[in-house]
């Protein structure tokens, strides 16, 4: 509610007399060192470490690490594929979770609470034993199969699993919950009367949607979709569980050469590159919709 | 009245939605131009009336008919209404420009030039011209108010809903924009059908009142006529103070009745609905119509006991209990010697300012 009172002139000089200096209280001093350290200690020294880590061989400071993955072939399809992969995994996951984010947010209370536990309830189980579940279940012998063969709709099993689909299927189930959460959030603030507004003034159900609904819901789908890529990306338990041979992603490369080659300086050179991709995608994202409209108050 | 069509007709209509909550039975009408306000406390089924008639509630029965097309069936997209909700409901993703645009690009009735032609002479109308760009969420409560208003009234529908539109302001501001839309709404000649829960802007707005209660109408009539003519002792109180006191009929011609009061007096006085000899009825009149005379006089109606006495700039009020019937009363006058608190007053009034009210 803006208040209507006007401030009268005299009382307007007192509130542009020159802020004084003013020290910070012992919480407020507390609160702020205590994140600037938590910030160095978790994620500033890591990744600076990383980072300096990439530009160092045996032979001191260099950019023999970059120069060898950019040059290589292998590295640069991976990179492709990991992006590929990522990009189809998160526009399945986005138009799976936008309707069931919308239809929650329209639940009461009561319903959300039921219904939410159980998009969150996957989140109670390691992701390991998650993918195995999916083993199970997509295998040549697994339940799928063994279904469709029993109701006569394939004579012989389907390859579900380490491939390309098995790899989508186990990032498209893994980062649902996430898309939905965080579509439920913003959609859960959309005034339902916006809607029957726009009814009022002639528009069908469809166009009240594209005009009003899908216009207001778009910062959270777009956070969702931003979020579940970076993760997908970054996924190494999904693509090395559920992918074949042709599957590789990053991940896996990174872990292959710290694991196998002890080549600590080509893996974080892999990492920072992977890095700067994602950041350059996200500001992209940014420069074209606005990410900033998810901070404003829409209300 | 008669002449033309009528802007809305509501036939029986009846939404229930438990036993006791929404609209049991409602029927009115509007001709064109009139301003309607739905009256009633909450939970009298005056907002769901509002939203049948808009099309956003469906019904258990009756037809409503927009300037004499039959719109009961139809989805709200069809029934060519301009709606306004109590919190304005504005697009928050458009400026004010694209919101007053919004139903002109639906309908696709008008394009191009024409349309921001339209835009720019309503933002003048609701004064906002300078703010057009500007987002719903950057204007003042009153402001968004103008633009709701101006955004249901573009594309000049048949008749305008408005369901507690004042409701979020605060007094000052609420009377300015009664105001402003009284002003709006003649210079468009537009229908308004209006729900509010306060009785000032039902009274200083409208052309008929319709008192709403437990989802029945219990009385439409113009302001002056619903104030001072009330049918019921439930309208009576709704609309303000009011000096109930019980009678018996003693006798009647036509017309005017003589009824005896509790405290013994008679009196007369003229109503148009019917009552027969030895009928238990009540008599209401307004604080302001009701005198105080020395208790002794010949002619006071009733004696009642001064309990405070209340300056309010232009008038005293006078709150007092009735030495009959312990019933309480109110007088407000401009009259500057009271007697004291305490002290025995008697009540009188013209015959012409009492009501006959019937029995509950």
């Amino acid at each position: 509610m803006v208040s209507t009172q006007t401030v009268p002139v005299e009382h307007m000089t007192a509130v542009t007399v020159r802020p004084k200096k003013r020290r910070l209280s012992w919480t407020q001093r507390f609160s702020l060192w205590g994140s600037l350290g938590y910030l160095a200690a978790f994620f500033v020294i890591p990744v600076g470490a990383l980072v300096l880590n990439s530009f160092q061989t045996v032979d001191g400071w260099t950019l023999t690490n970059y120069a060898q993955v950019l040059s290589d072939g292998y590295y640069l399809g991976i990179f492709w594929e990991t992006v590929r992969i990522g990009f189809i995994s998160t526009t399945i996951t986005i138009l799976l979770s936008y309707p069931v984010a919308a239809f929650i947010s329209r639940l009461s209370n009561r319903g959300v609470a039921l219904v939410m536990v159980f998009v969150i309830l996957p989140y109670f189980t390691n992701t390991v034993v998650r993918t195995f579940a999916w083993i199970v279940i997509l295998g040549r012998e697994g339940a799928l199969n063994s279904f469709l063969i029993a109701a006569g709709i394939i004579p012989e099993p389907l390859q579900m699993l380490y491939n390309e689909l098995g790899v989508m299927v186990g990032l498209v189930y893994v980062f649902l919950p996430l898309a939905i959460l965080i579509q439920f959030a913003v959609m859960r603030g959309i005034d339902t009367n916006l809607l029957r507004a726009a009814e009022t003034m002639g528009a069908s159900k469809v166009r009240a949607f594209f005009k009003v609904y899908l216009p207001l819901s778009l910062p959270g789908t777009i956070a969702a979709a931003l979020l579940v890529f970076i993760e997908c990306v970054g996924a190494y338990i999904t693509p090395a569980l559920m992918g074949g041979q042709g599957n590789t992603m990053v991940a896996q490369i990174i872990e292959r050469q710290v694991r196998m080659g002890l080549d600590f300086g080509t893996a974080a050179a892999v990492v920072v590159i992977l890095g700067v991709v994602v950041s350059g995608i996200y500001v992209l994202y940014d420069r074209i919709t606005g990410m900033t409209k998810l901070f404003e108050d829409n209300s | 009245m008669s002449s033309a069509q009528p802007a809305l007709e509501v036939e029986s209509i009846r939404k229930m939605y438990t036993e006791h909550d929404g609209v049991r039975e409602v029927s009115l009408q509007l001709a064109q131009g009139e301003f309607l306000t739905l009256l009633g406390p909450s939970g009298s089924g005056k907002t769901t009336a509002l939203m049948a008639v808009a099309g956003l509630t469906d019904l258990d029965s009756g037809s409503i008919r927009v300037s004499g097309k039959d719109v009961t069936k139809l989805p709200p997209s069809q029934r060519d209404l301009g709606v306004t909700f109590q919190n304005y409901a504005l697009f928050p993703h458009l400026s004010v420009r694209e919101n007053l645009a919004f139903p002109l690009k639906t309908q696709k009735k008008v394009k191009g030039r024409a349309l921001s032609q339209k835009v720019d002479s309503m933002l003048d109308l609701i004064g906002l011209g300078h703010a057009a760009e500007r987002r719903p969420k950057e204007l003042s409560g009153g402001q968004q108010q103008r633009v709701a208003l101006g955004r249901a009234l573009i594309y000049e529908p048949d008749l305008l809903l408005m369901d507690e539109p004042l409701g979020a302001l605060d007094r000052n501001l609420r009377e300015q924009m009664q105001r402003e839309i009284k002003r709006i709404q003649r210079e468009l000649k537009a229908t308004v059908l209006y729900v509010t829960h306060d009785r000032d802007e039902a009274m200083s707005m409208s052309d008929q009142v319709c008192i709403m209660n437990a989802g029945r109408i219990a009385q439409i009539d113009p302001p002056q006529k619903i104030y001072h003519e009330p049918n019921s002792e439930f309208v009576a109180r709704f609309l303000g103070d009011a000096n109930i006191f019980g009678a018996r009929v003693k006798s009647k011609n036509a017309d005017d009745y003589v009824v005896e009061l509790t405290s013994g007096a008679a009196t007369g006085l003229t109503s148009h609905r019917t009552f027969s000899e030895g009928d238990d009825v009540r008599i209401m009149c307004r604080p302001e119509r009701t005198e105080i005379v020395p208790a002794g006089e010949e002619g006071a109606y009733v004696r009642a006991r001064i309990e405070h006495i209340s300056y309010y700039g232009n008038c005293f009020r006078v709150n007092g209990e009735c030495l009959d019937t312990g019933a309480s009363v109110i007088v407000e006058t401009q009259q500057h010697s009271l007697p004291e608190i305490g002290a025995t007053i008697g009540l009188r009034w013209a015959e012409e300012s009492a009501v006959l009210l019937g029995e509950g």
